[in-house]
């Protein structure tokens, strides 16, 4: 009886614990940041009215841009208020898609969503339709016209623009002190980056000279498409149904990427480093630059580490571009929607109006080297004095592109940095590889 | 008459917590599982979503990015990795031991044990920074003997065997901790007479003591393979199954489909799959066991 019994309970064991360690996905959900909600009651109701905002938990942390204005807000609404719950990026796109769902009873009047997710939350009906409310917003001009563009969904507005962050080239000044180069001085070409990468591979043992992140994750395809807009290609056909990124133009740009790492500027290990990791990396001098999100530039840089530190220690730059090419370069960043669950959606708007005034979101802005979505604010650089690299900001910000959005654009993403590794690896040929990888997402994009 | 329907169903009423309990957070979720493995289900589409028969399991065992012989190829090899790495390992610190004093033998399992006991996304960072190619200790070692450094967790021939090192050391105290106590069993008697008979100490350990906890020896097979098949938390914060999906388990597959790509129908057919080898490997298990019992009877 007890050898069946612990025979029965090995059994038990074995499958228990292979069920447990890969079924809790579909049960982790649950487990995300709650909410409570308000949202079934009528902002008419003379009874309290809650709004439930989910934004990024790091922006709760932080003075700007949601407490003071929360506190200033709510008492000029008696009777109504806001509840803010954050969470990190990952379970912040899913606790949205389970609320939607209806996995979890939580149900939000804000969402704070990244750019890359606007087309998806529209087409799965998360976010309402906006329009009516930017036809009587007088602010709307103000926003860029590029980044107004990329709040619209098949024409619509959806959401409003709360603050973005824009790829430059950063490098480390120290690496280009020792390499015998000016260090107030980043490449301004393709063949710069080259030249200047041979300098410090010469002079300057033990640092690699040229950092990209190419892990599977989409920072590494976020930092590629600079040297893709620049070559005149793009991600997609106009119409959203066509990989275009394997012409000539998107071999050209992952071939560059291949050369760094054949020329022995850049290393084979990088095909496991996040951007976040390469970004530290020329922080700490490991690397001699790289192509960089500016928000996460000085706002990332080491624990105690002042701006005049940072300013030392490293250069920005609008990404280098190839011969014969266009400046470009890639904004993302993050947006603030209205739920199409809400049943505050006038009172959401209006608090919207509030976090994202022009004026309010400046010290957040400057605080942490975020990049102006309005023109008064990149107008005005006296008011960032804490980025010393702001004029390179709004230089990007005028040749801003964005990936596109459609719903399928975070699942399309795999093929293309699976692509690029693939090439950097020296597994196919630049052509080869991002021929496959089109292939896939075009058959992804056919799919229902 | 009442005292007697109470005491009857007292056993069942204290049961009835537990076993509503195992239901909803065991047995449940095993059932919705299979239940999404043949549905269209999406992280935002949960609820009335439509049969797709064996659509998901096509759509995995066909996958190119990564393909699933691939996928299977390196959870068998970090499996079996860990199963003999841990499982060596751990007997022989245990054999280690088991020559030290009863004392300092009990403070020194459990400095043994530290490892075990660290979570297992700490472990991870750990190993990642000791294989880093420019600062880590890997490299530093390789470089002092003159060898050149190695890229060990982006290299396709060395960053599964990175993995397996890195997981045996996080998991060989359970394995220690088992065979520990097997050997606190072994009747001296039968060592001492292998002593008096002059047997050399490696005919004692082969001999007498490792037939002697052949079954303790079993269980901790038992634990290692199960760690090993289900490892995801070093792996993801060492690669996250990368690069090329080169260090991409069943685990980690059924992660990157669910919660990276919200394919729910998809991450489930995995578990399905994953259920399944874990259900064959069981049956193993059983049949050696019985076979096993039958020598002690």
């Amino acid at each position: 009886m007890n050898k069946r019994l612990m025979a029965l309970l090995s059994v038990v064991t074995i499958v228990g614990s292979a069920c447990n360690a890969t079924a809790p996905a579909s049960q982790a959900p649950a487990s995300q940041p709650a909410a409570t909600t308000g949202a079934s009651q009528p902002a008419a109701s003379a009874e309290a009215v809650k709004l439930v905002v989910w934004p990024r938990n790091y922006t709760l942390t932080q003075d700007p841009p949601f407490q003071p204005v929360t506190k200033t807000w709510e008492a000029a609404h008696p009777g109504v208020t806001v509840e803010l719950s954050g969470a990190p990026y990952d379970p912040q796109f899913q606790r949205i898609e389970l609320s939607q769902a209806g996995q979890i009873s939580d149900v939000p009047d804000i969402v704070q969503l990244d750019n890359i997710w606007l087309g998806q939350f529209t087409e799965e009906k998360i976010l309402a339709n906006l329009d009516s409310y930017y036809a009587s917003w007088a602010g709307k001009t103000d926003i860029l016209p590029a980044y107004a563009d990329s709040t619209k969904w098949n024409g619509s507005q959806q959401a409003v623009w709360f603050y973005s962050d824009i790829r430059l080239l950063i490098w480390n000044k120290d690496v280009f002190k020792k390499a015998g180069l000016d260090p107030e001085k980043g490449p301004a070409t393709w063949d710069d980056v080259m030249a200047d990468a041979q300098a410090i591979k010469e002079k300057v043992p033990g640092v690699v000279p040229v950092g990209f992140p190419a892990a599977s994750q989409e920072g590494t395809v976020d930092r590629w498409y600079p040297y893709l807009y620049m070559t005149g290609s793009n991600i997609l056909s106009p119409d959203n149904k066509t990989a275009v990124f394997n012409d000539a133009g998107g071999q050209k740009a992952v071939q560059f990427y291949v050369d760094l790492v054949n020329r022995g500027y850049a290393s084979k290990d990088l095909l496991t480093q996040e951007a976040d990791a390469v970004s530290a990396s020329v922080f700490s001098g490991k690397y001699g630059m790289m192509l960089a999100t500016v928000g996460s530039g000085l706002s990332d840089r080491p624990e105690g580490m002042t701006a005049e530190q940072f300013k030392a220690t490293i250069g920005a730059i609008v990404p280098p571009i190839c011969a014969g090419c266009q400046q470009a370069t890639v904004a993302g960043g993050w947006m603030l929607g209205i739920t199409e669950k809400s049943t505050h959606k006038d009172l959401a708007w209006d608090y919207i109006m509030a976090v994202t005034d022009g004026a309010q979101m400046v010290p957040f802005e400057d605080q942490f080297t975020r990049v102006p979505v309005r023109q008064t604010g990149l107008a005005d650089p006296s008011k960032f004095a804490t980025d010393p690299y702001f004029g390179e900001s709004a230089k990007a910000a005028a040749v801003a592109h964005f990936p596109p959005f459609i719903a399928k654009y975070t699942g399309m993403i795999e093929f293309i940095w699976t692509g690029i590794q693939k090439a950097v690896n020296g597994d196919l040929s630049t052509k080869d590889a991002l021929d496959e990888a089109a292939n896939s997402v075009n058959t992804l994009l056919a799919t229902p | 008459m009442v005292r007697r329907v109470v005491a009857r169903a007292t056993p069942w009423l204290l049961l009835v917590a537990p076993l509503v309990l195992l239901f909803l957070f065991l047995l449940l979720p095993y059932l919705l599982t299979f239940y999404y493995s043949v549905t269209g289900a999406t992280i935002g589409h949960l609820s009335n979503v439509p049969l797709v028969g064996s659509a998901n399991f096509q759509a995995v065992l066909t996958s190119r990015n990564p393909p699933f012989p691939g996928v299977l190829f390196v959870t068998a090899a970090f499996t079996v990795g860990t199963l003999v790495g841990s499982l060596v390992l751990g007997t022989v610190l245990a054999l280690a031991l088991y020559t030290v004093p009863a004392g300092r033998r009990s403070a020194l399992l459990a400095v043994y044990l530290i490892p075990w006991v660290i979570a297992g996304v700490v472990i991870g960072y750990t190993w990642k920074l000791m294989y880093d190619p420019e600062i880590g200790l890997a490299n530093t070692l390789l470089e002092a003997v003159g060898v050149s450094p190695v890229s060990w967790l982006s290299d396709r021939a060395t960053s599964i065997a990175a993995l397996v090192v890195a997981n045996v050391w996080a998991g060989y105290g359970i394995v220690l901790l088992v065979i520990s106590a097997a050997l606190a069993n072994v009747p001296p008697n039968l060592i001492l007479a292998g002593q008096v008979d002059g047997a050399p100490v490696a005919r004692i350990v082969r001999r007498i003591i490792l037939p002697a906890i052949r079954p303790a020896v079993l269980l901790a097979a038992l634990v290692a393979l199960v760690g090993g098949l289900n490892t995801f938390d070093l792996i993801y914060a060492m690669t996250k199954g990368g690069p090329l999906y080169q260090t991409e388990t069943m685990a980690l597959e059924m992660y990157r489909l669910t919660a990276l790509k919200g394919s729910i129908g998809q991450g489930a057919a995995v578990t399905v799959i994953l259920f399944t080898i874990s259900l064959l490997l069981a049956v193993i298990y059983v049949v050696l066991w019985r076979r096993e019992a039958r020598k002690w009877t």
